[in-house]
């Protein structure tokens, strides 16, 4: 006879099934809190990116130490209502059209509500590491939402320095241009002809390290001044081009400064045997190279002066990207100037940065920060040296080098024959 | 006749409590379960992960770019037109339909004889657009988006044109 289950086999299968919804519930459960965490975490991601790009905007060209000095913060500040300076402004909601300005523009308030409440929790702190002046330092984002859910994004973010390239390592003057320049009338290598001249082969040698790269640079020099008249109908090809021309001096200067150097630790007699028509070369060689300090300084200041004349034609109409790579230019070229004659152009300089911090007010946060620090560095000339040292210190050098050559003329003047 | 005992009333009345507590809780769990499927949940991962592949596409649409035409510095505009290393203009705006707003992205070749391309929906529900240049190579986005459910999900994020230095001056 068939029996039917009983009341505690009902129960145990009851129970059974219970404990299965139960567990499929509390899993949904937990998939829904995923969900939620989910968004957050790709919310903190799409706030990070903002957060880098910012940080980005802000460092061009400037020195790590000042710009993370005004990012980083001990503890997290919320994002919402202006309370962090990557945040301080978010759209232009209200007049002066055109310009983000903090405390008149929108923030991130609860008026932007379905954003508000996504992004609103979120608080934000930038940590750094010690500071390398290598040109990279790394860095922690680190944002946390309204549920205290850490989100860390480290990064590495490289600064530019601003400071000119180490001229490439010249060539050693071959001896057969040494010769062509001081004997050329001989086709004796140059050792045999120095000997036979009972001169000193070392001594020869550094001359034509000074000589023979100065010769290039005037070449070179010459063809870029051709080209400035070629391009006198367009700024910014001339400006390109006198740029050129300074860069010529400034390296072609450094690059002879150890022969020059050498030679002026040097007490035997410079060259002997040669003939007496070189005399005039080598003292006109001499004299382009001592000068070379000063080029640099007038090149630089035509260039400056060139940049200036396009960025005037363009106006003061829309900040295109090829506007502000224009006034990032003026604005170096400017500093340099200022750096090798402060007499000249320092008060161009703070001229020319309290004009872009009007134009860029409000234009563009990353620029009006790097402008705000420009204005700190420029305010006098110890600062400006402060903020290029490396800049200062290869002026320095290249100001002794011109006036060793301006020495070592004198010194070919009673030497040569 | 048969040594069964019946069962008591009291029994009976704990079992008939066991059974209906656990068959109320087995109802309550599949019932949340239901509504959290159907009105919260995936309608919610659906809508990330569209924002997610919709905001893919655009970053790399705009990366490509070399500077933002519009809005212009320091302006907050409801569209944005970006322009590339091949002087062609991306386009990115708003489109009212009958079913609501949805955000197109068009490509206009600006050179001669060039052929534009056609008409690309990126999101097909959208609420509150805004996009701000906060410079001249970085746009600010932020817009909602929506789904039939009436979810929303807001993205606020910023996106630079990566070849922007090809306008640097050399």
């Amino acid at each position: 006879m068939r029996r039917g289950a009983s009341l505690l086999e009902v129960l145990i299968g009851l129970s059974i099934v219970s404990v299965a919804v139960i567990s499929m519930a509390g899993a949904m459960r937990q998939g829904a809190r995923d969900v939620g965490s989910s968004a957050q975490h790709m919310a903190a991601a799409a706030l990070e990116q903002r957060f880098v790009e910012a940080l980005m905007q802000s460092s061009q060209g400037d020195d790590s130490d000042a710009l993370l000095d005004g990012w980083t913060s001990e503890r997290l500040l919320p994002l919402a209502d202006a309370g962090h300076p990557c945040f301080a402004v978010l759209e232009d909601s209200a007049p002066p059209w055109g310009r983000l300005e903090p405390g008149r523009d929108r923030a991130l308030g609860v008026e932007l509500t379905e954003t508000y409440r996504h992004y609103g929790g979120f608080a934000g702190r930038v940590a750094h590491a010690p500071v390398d002046r290598g040109g990279a330092v790394d860095v922690d984002v680190r944002l946390e939402d309204g549920d205290r859910h850490a989100f860390d994004l480290p990064l590495v973010l490289g600064f530019s320095t601003e400071e000119p390239p180490e001229p490439p390592p010249v060539p050693e003057a071959l001896d057969s241009e040494i010769a062509a320049i001081l004997y050329p009338d001989g086709s004796e290598p140059l050792d045999r002809a120095v000997r036979r001249a009972g001169g000193d082969l070392a001594i020869t040698r550094d001359l034509g390290g000074v000589l023979v790269p100065l010769r290039a640079a005037a070449l070179a020099d010459a063809a870029l001044a051709a080209r400035a008249v070629e391009a006198s109908g367009d700024l910014l090809e001339l400006a390109r081009v006198v740029e050129r021309r300074a860069a010529l001096a400034w390296s072609a200067g450094l690059s002879v400064a150890p022969c020059v150097g050498r030679l002026e630790r040097s007490t035997g007699r410079l060259v002997r045997g040669v003939r007496v028509d070189v005399r005039p070369v080598v003292l006109g060689e001499l004299r382009r190279g001592a000068a070379l300090g000063e080029r640099f300084v007038a090149h630089a200041a035509e260039a400056l002066g060139a940049y200036r004349a396009a960025r005037e034609a363009v106006g003061v109409g829309g900040l295109t990207l090829r506007v502000l790579h224009l006034d990032r230019r003026i604005l170096d070229a400017a500093e340099i100037v200022a750096l090798c004659a402060p007499e000249r152009g320092h008060g161009f300089l703070q001229a020319w940065i309290a004009f872009l911090a009007e134009t860029y007010r409000g234009r563009g946060p990353g620029m009006e920060a790097h402008l705000a620090r420009e204005r700190a560095w420029s305010a006098d000339a110890d600062r400006l040296t402060a903020r290029h040292p490396r800049v200062a210190a290869r002026l320095a050098e290249l100001r002794a080098a011109c006036a060793a050559m301006s020495a070592l003329e004198a010194r070919c003047t009673r030497e040569l024959p | 006749m048969s040594a069964r005992r019946a069962v008591a009333v009291l029994e009976l009345l704990i079992a008939a409590s066991l059974v209906a507590t656990l068959f109320a809780l087995t109802v309550s769990g599949i019932t949340w379960s239901r509504r959290a499927a159907s009105s919260g949940v995936m309608p919610k991962v659906e809508l990330q992960y569209q924002a997610r592949a919709a905001l893919a596409a655009l970053v790399a649409e705009l990366e490509d770019g070399i500077e933002v035409v519009r809005p212009p510095c320091g302006a907050t505009l409801d569209y944005f037109v970006v322009r590339d290393g091949r002087n062609h203009l991306l386009l990115g705006y708003p489109e009212q339909t009958r079913q609501g707003r949805r955000f197109c992205l068009f490509r206009r070749d600006t050179s001669p004889g060039g052929r534009d391309t056609g008409q690309r929906v990126l999101w097909s529900r959208i609420q509150d657009v805004a996009f701000t240049a906060l410079a001249p190579d970085l746009l600010q986005v932020r817009l909602t988006l929506e789904d039939e459910s009436g979810a929303r999900f807001p993205v606020l994020t910023a996106i630079r044109c990566r070849n922007s230095s090809a306008e640097a001056i050399p």
